[in-house]
């Protein structure tokens, strides 16, 4: 191993190579930065010209991308309150309210820092277990997905703030949403009420930035002045990225998301979204101190994007190891490899050592240049929130129809995003969570999808089909007590704030 | 936990989980579905997230009856509702021009359509430097559009006479 592994540097450190690598960072970077454009679609945009490339090449390209766009979706997200990417809505929790507190240096610093140390965890995840791993994966059947995405969601509880049943409502109302369109496994039309276009069912594009971006427009456009600054004034705005005492606060975080991120980037299907939400809930579910969590806490900013950012690493394991693209983005690698007649499983590692182990250092090279790329954007991203508000008030709603008109080059899809938008607006005056509905509509789809898996395979018990193996049994138990102590907690807190208050 | 003004979401949440209800249990289903789908069926979690949702509007209607005497909630909403109203107008608003823009956008084209958009917008949040307006306006949507257009690849609406 160490042989091919030395064949991997030597092939990763050849100066094209390290141009290809250092361009796809920064073309990621872009993509993931700009709402409606996602890793996915970055690299797609790229593929036609990786044909001209040496395979190998192509690959630590698109990784670059990948890494770069996972990471640059929270720039906007802690900025002004609008994920760039699908995997950075979490991030909008804490990152944003720091932003609001007039430190956007170091909601972007600890975005940063994470992104890359869940990279890195990643890579090594990948370099040393690629092949354990994903036979673990395989294991994993529609009962461990379906308990593993009723986990995630009891992270609905914990939204509502003082009433956990309207966290619960926002949920739900998600995971409604999750259900419009055609059904999976029959193919019956769900509430689409004949409309074609609801065949399809709801992007998550315009759900996510209609209950994120426009809400956050329509907030902001109440408080509207003229001529005020964003968010904060700029004379109050802190400049100051994350110190050795920040980092040190982060840094169990990141490596406890970054695992979680590795292992669920190792699953086909479970995706970077469904990452960071678990990241954030778990960090929040066993970290001490946590009330501060979606107060502008930078731990809740570096366990989301520490997680979506090792599911880099985690998605090449089933690629490489067993020609299985787990997610969208690794299809397009996949895609990649194949236009040039490389076929990835087991055998790649020996018939074509330069690509399996060259990914592995040019991950770690790209991290890197993420770094060092990512200091520089800082430096000059922070000045958004000195700009105007009406300025950027018109700017942030024209940015976000043209990035839902981008997803499918429909019309519509704006139609939705206003109307999604209302949604929030009048969610956000009844004291209901966007984010838990956003939260519902990633994990619905999924719970629904492998819970009826699970019950055709269990011939029609739900008993059998839920506690179907240890690990699913293990993981809905943990739910259900996870379930209990967010309604006591919340119970127990308001219950002191009552007596406080008499 | 509840407030007093909590009957609102527990009304509309009472009666969107009726509605969802009453959709997913009257739509009929074939044989042949019947037989391939699961024990849930297409309707199974819908009509879950139904129940959900009609016993969390039940339990908020039943939470602000018994609240109905307090106080103290409906001091604090009085005060964080005044001078709300001319607020709300902007966001109204808001809508509206949203509204027009989408129905403009095939006609006008995404050039002229989202410039205007820009200017109106600049002038409803009260910006009244024109100067300002028109070149931030003409500039963003430039930027915009080579970004999207060139860059990215996305066809973007043209104007319907070009077509």
């Amino acid at each position: 191993m160490l042989e091919h592994l030395a064949l991997g540097i030597n092939f990763a450190f050849d100066w094209h190579a390290i141009m290809m690598i250092f361009f796809g960072v920064m073309w990621g970077i872009v993509g993931g930065f700009i709402p409606g454009i996602n890793a996915t679609v970055a690299m797609s945009l790229i593929l036609p010209f990786t044909w001209g490339m040496q395979p190998h090449v192509a690959i630590m390209m698109l990784l670059g991308i990948y890494a770069g766009a996972e990471y640059a979706g929270s720039i906007p997200a802690c900025l002004i309150g609008t994920p760039g990417t699908n995997a950075a809505a979490c991030t909008v929790l804490d990152g944003y309210e720091l932003t609001k507190k007039g430190r956007p240096g170091l909601a972007l610093g600890t975005s940063l820092y994470a992104s890359v140390m869940g990279g890195l965890i990643g890579n090594a995840a990948l370099i040393m277990l690629a092949i354990p791993l994903a036979s673990v994966a395989l294991s994993f059947g529609p009962s461990e997905y379906c308990a593993l995405a009723i986990m995630g969601l009891t992270m609905i509880c914990s939204l509502g703030g003082k009433n956990v049943f309207k966290g619960v409502l926002a949920g739900v109302f998600g995971i409604f949403l999750s259900t419009v369109g055609l059904d999976p496994i029959t193919s019956v039309p769900r509430f689409s009420f004949g409309i074609l276009e609801l065949n399809q069912g709801f992007n998550l594009i315009p759900v996510m930035m209609g209950l994120f971006a426009v809400t956050e427009v329509l907030k902001q456009a109440k408080e509207c002045l003229g001529g005020e600054k964003f968010i904060v004034a700029s004379g109050n705005i802190s400049k100051k990225l994350p110190g050795w005492q920040d980092f040190k606060k982060i840094l169990p975080v990141s490596f406890f998301s970054g695992i979680i991120g590795t292992f669920i980037g190792v699953m086909p299907g479970a995706g970077a979204s469904t990452s960071s939400f678990l990241a954030y809930n778990e960090a929040k579910r066993w970290l001490k101190n946590t009330h501060t969590f979606g107060q502008g806490d930078i731990r809740g900013i570096a366990a989301p994007e520490a997680a979506n950012n090792a599911v880099t690493g985690g998605a090449l394991v089933p690629l490489l190891s067993l020609g299985i693209p787990g997610s969208n983005s690794t299809a397009i690698m996949l895609g990649a490899l194949m236009i040039h007649n490389v076929v990835p499983g087991p055998m790649i590692f020996d018939k074509n050592p330069e690509i399996a182990y060259g990914a592995f250092v040019a991950l770690f090279i790209a991290n890197i240049f993420l770094l060092l790329q990512g200091f520089v954007l800082i430096r000059v991203a922070y000045k958004i929130t000195s700009i105007s508000k009406p300025l950027l008030l018109a700017a942030i709603i024209t940015l976000v129809f043209t990035g839902a008109y981008a997803v499918n080059g429909q019309i519509s899809d704006i139609i939705l995003t206003v109307g999604f938008g209302i949604i929030g607006y009048g969610m956000k005056k009844f004291g209901l969570p966007p984010t838990a509905t956003v939260l519902g509509f990633v994990l619905g789809s999924i719970m629904e999808h492998n819970l009826r898996r699970a019950l055709i395979i269990s011939e029609g018990s739900y008993w059998g089909g839920i506690f179907n193996s240890p690990l699913s049994s293990i993981l809905i138990i943990i739910s259900i007590l996870s379930l209990v102590i967010t309604v006591y907690r919340n119970w127990r807190e308001n219950r002191a704030a009552n007596s406080a208050a008499a | 936990m509840f407030r007093k003004d909590d009957w609102k979401v527990g009304s509309i949440a009472t009666v969107f989980g009726c509605l969802l209800l009453y959709f997913s249990l009257t739509t009929e289903l074939s044989k042949n579905v019947l037989a391939m789908s699961d024990i849930a069926g297409p309707f199974g979690v819908p009509n879950i997230v139904a129940v959900i949702i009609i016993a969390i509007g039940l339990l908020h209607i039943l939470a602000a009856f018994l609240l109905r005497n307090d106080t103290s909630t409906s001091e604090k909403k009085k005060k964080e509702n005044a001078g709300d109203s001319s607020q709300e107008r902007v966001v109204v608003l808001v809508i509206i021009i949203s509204a027009v823009y989408i129905l403009l956008l095939s006609f006008l084209g995404y050039l002229i359509s989202t410039c205007l958009l820009i200017a109106v917008l600049m002038y409803l949040f009260y910006e009244r430097n024109w100067k300002k307006t028109i070149v931030f306006s003409v500039l963003f949507t430039g930027a915009l559009f080579l970004i999207f257009n060139n860059l990215l690849n996305v066809n973007l609406p043209s104007l319907s006479v070009l077509n």
